[in-house]
């Protein structure tokens, strides 16, 4: 019986080793259509008997999976494999219609992103963009204000996942007092010792809101300017889950009145495209999308993705469902 | 009988209340010389007869470094110079001990907030954040950004684990890093907590992070050296949040080029303001312009605990935190 046909989309540069492993169950293809155009022609022709994807956010073919790929993806394939904790850029919707599961990579990403998220808080909460900003023009810390410390400050997570959770374990180590708003209450254990309150109690009583909810359609511009205006005066804004669960503008016109202090942003709504008015601003602590941009934590990612493929071809299951799926399996 | 008096060297900003309190046991003088060496006259005029002195960090601009020249011309009246500041190396102790001058400083309300800057540049260098941040305020988002390492599962070696080396492990400790520690003298297991105590040499050679928490004073200076950068792993972090002097900030510049070390995160420098232009000139290496306790927050405790060393030595001659070299003396 032949085996089953594996297809990469995208690039694996650390767990090559582990790729290639999976020939022993599985033939190998790497994506190389030159165009979206070309690819879709491709579903009907060499990649027609495709049962597993392994799919990278690229800007090769089918980097975003919408309905037009998915409606020309053949009947064979079953399971996309996705590399990244954030997977908006496929329509796991449409690929529930047609029968396709999709996995992401939580877990190994908590670590490295709640490291940039905690970097963030701190950026922020010490101002600290202004102070580097301010050496590096050869004018040492003049006319630098003084800041403020993380102790004793209120943090409130927006979305108390692997990351949420992680950011709580490092923001106690600063002293900080954690709440958190999830779409339901964790157990005890996995709060451990985090409060659980409302949207609104969460915007109104946090010092720092961190944002670290997936973005989708219920999520998008979940802060929006009528969230600001529910917020402390002077609140710090993390934000390393996707731009587009932050209303850009809104943040921007925010930090100019004075209602968020500073902010700290891996992500943007249009990125690598940021709202001028942040880049005009010296305060605010911005890094382009570095969340889990290290050799360690991207090996585990890629060797994540593999094992799921492995699971997908041997046993016909992924070892980590989108939440969206739970329910179709 | 008349209150002691009591001379302010630099400014007060958060406690002023607390200040102005303390003239239900002192006379309150604010120092208005413009210099040195018109502090040395007022020192035998106008300020002849004063007891303790809080004096600022930022006073030295006046004033000079509290030196066996300088200390010669205080008062015999004069007894505690109560510093505002951890790191208190602008004062020259043996001359003060020799004189009967005791000297209190700040530790422990700068424990926090300089752990802070110290964890913030740990994370910067490691993660190679200073790169990232400046592509992207160039434009270039992160194209060209290499990546970088984790801290979980890395040494974090410690220099000098008093209060701000022992904040800075329980921060490194919920990032994943291992700590291990030199110090004068091994910690009680209670205040070490898990860390493990190795020689400076073994510190030098087994670190992936190497953070420097240790005073400056004539012992410690120049202690990271050519010599000591040679002992070390190939690619080490260093971070610096205690004095730029323990380094020798040009061994630094050598060490990033050859790549010995990978990068490096700094609060404070050899000559600061003045930083080495290797160091200026290189995009990866974060750098903070000596921010380690300017909070609000922390500016305030530390206001209010010289405030209280005063209280203590005019009610009962005896300061609260006085200087480790001087311990013995009270």
């Amino acid at each position: 019986m032949t085996k089953p046909h594996v297809l990469l989309l995208g690039e694996i540069v650390h767990a090559k080793d582990e790729w290639e492993a999976l020939s022993d169950i599985a033939t190998l293809s790497v994506c190389d259509s030159p165009t979206e155009e070309d690819f879709i022609k491709d579903l009907a022709g060499k990649y027609s008997d495709i049962a597993a994807v392994y799919h990278t956010h690229y800007s090769g073919p089918a980097g975003v999976i919408d309905k037009d790929v998915i409606g020309a993806l053949p009947p064979s394939l079953k399971f996309i494999c996705h590399n990244g904790a954030g997977y908006d850029m496929i329509n796991v919707n449409a690929c529930a219609e047609k029968g396709i599961l999709v996995s992401n990579t939580p877990g190994t990403v908590d670590d490295a992103t709640a490291d940039v998220n905690m970097f963030l808080i701190l950026g922020a909460l010490r101002e600290f963009n202004l102070s580097m900003t301010t050496l590096r023009k050869g004018n040492w810390n003049k006319g630098v204000p003084l800041a403020h410390d993380p102790e004793g400050k209120v943090l409130g997570i927006l979305g108390m996942g692997g990351i949420g959770r992680a950011v709580k374990r490092r923001a106690e180590g600063f002293g900080m007092i954690t709440q958190y708003h999830n779409r339901k209450p964790l157990s005890d254990e996995m709060a451990a010792g985090a409060k659980y309150v409302g949207f609104d109690e969460l915007l109104a009583t946090s010092d720092v809101i961190s944002l670290n909810l997936p973005l989708n359609a219920h999520t998008r511009h979940i802060i929006n300017k009528e969230a600001f205006a529910k917020m402390k005066d002077g609140v710090i804004i993390a934000n390393t889950a996707r731009g587009a669960v932050i209303d850009e503008q809104a943040l921007v016109d925010a930090l100019e009145s004075g209602k968020v202090r500073c902010a700290g942003l891996d992500v943007f709504e249009a990125e690598p495209k940021i709202h001028p008015g942040l880049i005009a601003n010296e305060k605010v602590i911005l890094l382009p999308h570095v969340g889990t941009r290290t050799y360690e934590t991207q090996k585990k990612m890629e060797i994540q993705v593999i094992e799921n493929v492995r699971s997908a071809i041997t046993e016909a299951k992924l070892l980590t469902l989108v939440p969206e799926h739970v329910h179709l399996v | 009988m008349t209150k002691p008096h009591i001379l302010l060297l630099g400014e007060i900003r958060h406690a002023k209340s607390e200040w102005e309190a303390l003239s239900d046991v002192a006379t309150l003088s604010v120092c208005d010389s413009a210099n040195r060496e018109e502090f040395i006259k007022d020192l035998k005029g106008k300020y002849s007869d004063i007891v303790a002195v809080y004096r600022t960090f930022p006073s030295v601009a006046i004033t000079g470094r509290f030196d066996a020249e300088l200390l010669k011309e205080f008062p015999s009246t004069f007894k505690y110079i109560c510093h505002n500041g951890a790191g208190y190396d602008q004062i020259d102790v043996a001359p003060c001990t020799d004189r009967g001058i005791h000297i209190s400083n700040c530790p422990s309300t700068v424990d926090d907030a300089t752990a802070d800057v110290n964890m913030f540049l740990i994370l910067g260098a490691l993660r190679n954040f200073n790169d990232a941040m400046v592509n992207l305020r160039k434009g270039n988002w992160n194209a060209g950004v290499p990546l970088s390492n984790d801290p979980d599962g890395k040494v974090l070696g410690i220099l000098g684990m008093g209060g701000i080396g022992r904040a800075l492990k329980k921060r490194a400790e919920a990032f994943g890093m291992t700590v291990q520690y030199y110090n004068r003298k091994e910690l009680s297991p209670e205040l070490a907590a898990g860390a493990k105590y190795v020689s400076f040499d073994e510190l030098l050679a087994t670190s992936d992070v190497l953070s420097l928490n240790l005073p400056l004073n004539p012992n410690t200076r120049h202690t990271i050296n050519k010599e000591a950068f040679e002992k070390m792993k190939d690619g080490i972090i260093i971070v610096n949040t205690a004095r730029g002097a323990v380094m020798d900030e040009a061994a630094l510049v050598d060490a990033l080029a050859s790549g010995k070390v990978k990068n490096a995160g700094l609060d404070v420098f050899e000559a600061e303001p003045k930083i080495h232009p290797g160091l200026m000139s290189n995009e990866k290496v974060i750098l903070l312009p000596h921010m380690g306790t300017l909070t609000y927050e922390t500016q305030k405790k530390m206001e209010v605990q010289v405030l209280d060393n005063i209280r203590a030595a005019l009610t009962t001659a005896k300061l609260n935190t006085i200087v480790p070299e001087q311990a013995g003396l009270q």
